[in-house]
């Protein structure tokens, strides 16, 4: 495994493991400074600090988390990856149904440029077979 | 004709119509997926899905801004756009065509076996799509 698939593949699976548990410095610390990250066409999060109030409103919105992340898809300098999230916040059960396209910086692994599409399901659903493959 | 050209003709199909070329990129077995509307196998299924987006949306195409190739599957972003100008399935019976335009992004994840697509799965903003078709409040 080179070094570059060897990064991709800890932001995947850092990302999952730091939503699971909502470790926001931990989460943030994958992206870099100055990251574009882009929520929807209406919503870009630019930077550290607002990054982390990003995730903190996700805390608040989503509550506990189950994440399962598929495997890490590598083109260049791209990484992509589906996820499949269950959250309960106050006895309200939803599902995340979504994948990730990120940029990140060849030299120290930590993503730049950061995209994500998601469905919004009502309930704890399972994911689809073959998801995430 | 690479991995990515064979998913750009798929596009290229649906957007001018031709819904039988569009088809033929997809393996006889293949599994299709929309998370909102679950997971189908099968060319008929994915014939009807098609039929589905291009009923009230005729004119609907998925404009690629980006491919990437990762092994055997290709991973595109782009932008589904279209106008409702034909009826709009409903719970309580078609809606009329209210004209309103559709303008979403997407992420497709479309696995290749021997030149044919077997696996296709789409992402894009649910609530954005009922939004633009009038079907719910904008927030």
């Amino acid at each position: 495994m080179s070094g570059f698939q060897q990064s991709a593949t800890a932001f995947v699976a850092g990302y999952g493991r730091t939503w699971q548990s909502w470790d926001v410095a931990g989460f943030v610390s994958l992206f870099s400074d100055d990251v574009v990250y882009v929520v929807d066409p209406e919503r870009t999060v630019v930077g550290s600090d607002a990054l982390q109030n990003y995730v903190r409103e996700e805390q608040a919105a989503q509550g506990d988390v189950s994440v399962r992340m598929g495997n890490p898809m590598i083109d260049g300098e791209q990484v992509m990856a589906e996820f499949w999230v269950k959250a309960t916040n106050e006895g309200e059960e939803a599902t995340i149904a979504g994948c990730l396209i990120a940029r990140l910086d060849p030299e120290d692994g930590r993503c730049t440029h950061f995209r994500e599409y998601w469905f919004d399901l009502d309930g704890h659903l399972d994911p689809y077979r073959s998801w995430g493959t | 004709m690479t991995q990515i050209e064979i998913v750009q003709r798929f596009y290229d199909a649906f957007g001018s119509g031709d819904l039988d070329a569009a088809t033929a990129m997809f393996a006889d077995g293949v599994r299709m997926t929309d998370p909102g509307l679950g997971s189908v196998k099968g060319l008929p299924a994915l014939r009807d899905y098609l039929d589905g987006l291009k009923g009230p949306l005729p004119d609907a195409r998925a404009i690629v801004e980006r491919a990437f190739e990762a092994g055997d599957t290709v991973i595109v972003e782009g932008r589904f756009t279209g106008t409702n100008t034909g009826p709009l399935p409903g719970p309580e019976g078609d809606l009329p065509a209210s004209g309103r335009e559709v303008d979403l992004p997407f992420a497709d994840f479309s696995r290749l076996r021997e030149g044919e697509i077997v696996e296709y799965r789409t992402y894009y903003d649910q609530v954005g799509l009922f939004t633009q078709l009038g079907l719910m409040e904008e927030e």
